[in-house]
């Protein structure tokens, strides 16, 4: 091989080489196997960690009582469910999300546009609502139960406000953060407001949009929780913090596992909402995809 | 071929019954500042022209010289800081006016055939003749195979040619080109100017606004070169192209061509370099 690079001048040798690492061949199977170890490590990890828990658990190594094995967590976690109290608690978390979510989205997506393409009440209103939005929105709760009573109405407006601020500051800036080009060549074909509004405004903003959807269900699910640590008789908040006082720390477990699921479930839900939505977007997706390996 | 043939070709729009040249452009002595809070920027002006009926005009100068803002005065999107913009039509109806941009002129959440019917909905024309006119001027421009396609995965140069296809489609009275080649490779922008040129001579009745920073681009299109100077941009020089409106590419070859592209340039070259004196050759 190195016979065909031999130097013109004969007073020079070859002093560096360039030559490819493996066969296309050996690249097609290098890259199976890289596939085959990355997916094999992000469900070995987990299932390692866990198996760790059990033995430690069950070799006294780990206090067996705050940290049951996760087979006795599982086995517990059954039970609960064989009298349908586990699926009461999913139920009434999920049912919180579920109104709370899209009311808070909507007024937020509505107020973050109007705000976003008005600066006269963006002016008006701005000032307040950021004064508003660095509120930890779960010291609401005491102010929604004296205005809304126990029961689940004070759970959903915390839910639907939570969502609210974070769609409406998102909305507002990705509507604020527009090219103005866009809104130029809107204007010079002849576009009317609600035209503008329907096929410029809102499209250009909908990829950031869907950001702030995805972080408002992943909020919603941390102050729902966190709520129902305090108030009323049911939910996931509810079934991890009580099992804890009742020393059943399967529960606890298995209500946390359920809570990360849920929010896995919920967040996914959105992305593939917003894929949908935004279909031009699929090519930049797949550069990602394949910068990240 | 004589010019009311050509005229004819594009036959179903109610525009193409006026005869030849249907809108006159007219800037008397206007200005254009751009004021914020800290500072202010004399972009334009005093310009006075007159551009004809059915005229070619190219509008050529160094970066900053309010190129843009002259178009962007012609298109409504800005207003004259003083003086007066008018534009003429036989009976006094609005023209048309469609613009393509450097950027973000095309949008890239909707489909090629999406970006060029929006443009004829945003007229009232209906959904289906819409959408067939726009299949036509995708045709034309070659693009046919690509009406699905979103932008995005798109080169550079064709998503140009969606712009023009975009603007060409509404037929409109006055077409304005703010540096519509300017981000393309230089064999690609020479296979567009010949495609617009093609196109600007089937339809004679269009007034068109042409801003570059080429020359050669200038002189190859045009009927009438107009040189910007330095900011505030005013009219340095105003020059008849001397090639007939039949031409073809061969014109770059000659003689003519590169003496004007030659006095042009001299005139052009001050401009350039007055701000940077130091580095000017």
């Amino acid at each position: 091989m190195s016979s065909d690079t031999t130097p013109v001048r004969d007073d020079f040798v070859v002093a560096l080489r360039r030559q490819p690492a493996r066969s296309i061949q050996g690249q097609r199977v290098y890259e199976r196997r890289h596939r085959l170890i990355n997916t094999g490590l992000a469900i070995g990890v987990p299932l390692v960690l866990l198996a760790l828990w059990e033995v430690s658990s069950r070799t006294g190594l780990i206090d067996h009582r705050t940290f049951p094995a996760p087979t006795t967590a599982l086995g517990e976690m059954v039970n609960l469910a064989r009298d349908g109290e586990l699926q009461r608690h999913v139920w009434a978390t999920l049912r919180r999300i579920l109104i709370g979510y899209p009311i808070g989205a909507a007024v937020g997506l509505f107020v973050g546009v109007v705000m976003g393409t008005s600066p006269r009440i963006r002016a008006a209103l701005e000032p307040t609502l950021n004064g508003l939005y660095v509120v930890p929105k779960i010291t609401l709760l005491p102010v929604f139960l004296s205005i809304l009573g126990f029961g689940e109405p004070p759970m959903i407006a915390l839910i639907a406000v939570t969502v609210f601020f974070f769609v409406w500051i998102g909305t507002m800036e990705a509507v604020v953060s527009i090219p103005g080009g866009f809104g130029e060549s809107a204007q010079s074909l002849g576009l009317g407001r609600v035209a503008t509004l329907r096929h410029v405004t809102i499209p250009a903003a909908l990829p950031n949009l869907f950001v702030s959807l995805r972080v408002g269900m992943t909020i919603a699910i941390l102050v729902i929780v966190a709520a129902e640590f305090v108030v009323g008789d049911s939910g996931l908040g509810y079934l991890i913090f009580h099992s804890r006082a009742l020393f059943i720390y399967g529960w606890m477990y298995a209500g946390i596992l359920l809570v990360a699921l849920m929010g896995v479930i919920l967040a996914a839900v959105v992305t593939g909402l917003g894929r949908w939505a935004t279909p031009w977007m699929a090519a930049d997706r797949a550069r990602l995809r394949g910068l990240g390996g | 071929m004589g010019d009311a043939v050509k005229v004819r070709r594009l036959s179903t729009d109610s525009n193409l019954d006026r005869p030849m040249g249907r809108a006159e452009l007219r800037a008397e002595s206007v200005t254009r500042v751009f004021r914020s809070r800290r500072s202010e920027v004399h972009a334009l002006g005093p310009v006075s022209l007159t551009i004809g009926a059915g005229q070619f005009v190219s509008l050529v100068g160094p970066s900053g010289c309010g190129k843009s803002t002259l178009v962007k005065l012609i298109a409504g999107l800005l207003t004259p800081t003083e003086g007066e913009f008018t534009i003429a039509t036989p009976d006094g109806r609005p023209p048309t006016i469609a613009t393509v941009f450097q950027d973000f002129g095309i949008f890239p959440w909707k489909t090629v055939l999406d970006n060029v019917a929006l443009a004829l909905r945003a007229q009232g024309v209906d959904a289906p003749t819409a959408r067939s006119r726009a299949v036509h001027w995708l045709e034309r421009m070659g693009l046919e195979s690509f009406q699905k396609a979103y932008p995005s995965t798109l080169s550079g140069g064709m998503k140009q040619r969606v712009a023009i296809a975009r603007a060409l489609a509404t037929e409109p009275d006055v077409l304005l080109m703010d540096e519509p080649f300017a981000s393309l490779d230089a064999s690609l922008r020479q296979l567009l100017q010949e495609d617009l040129l093609t196109i600007a001579q089937q339809d004679v009745g269009r007034t068109v606004v042409f801003v570059t920073h080429s020359l050669e681009e200038a002189i190859f299109l045009s009927h009438r070169v107009i040189v910007m100077s330095s900011r505030p941009g005013t009219v340095l020089d105003d020059v008849e192209v001397p090639f007939p409106r039949d031409r073809d590419a061969s014109i770059r070859e000659s003689l003519e061509f590169n003496t004007l592209r030659g006095t042009l340039w001299e005139h052009l070259k001050g401009q350039v370099s007055r701000p940077q004196t130091t580095k000017g050759r």
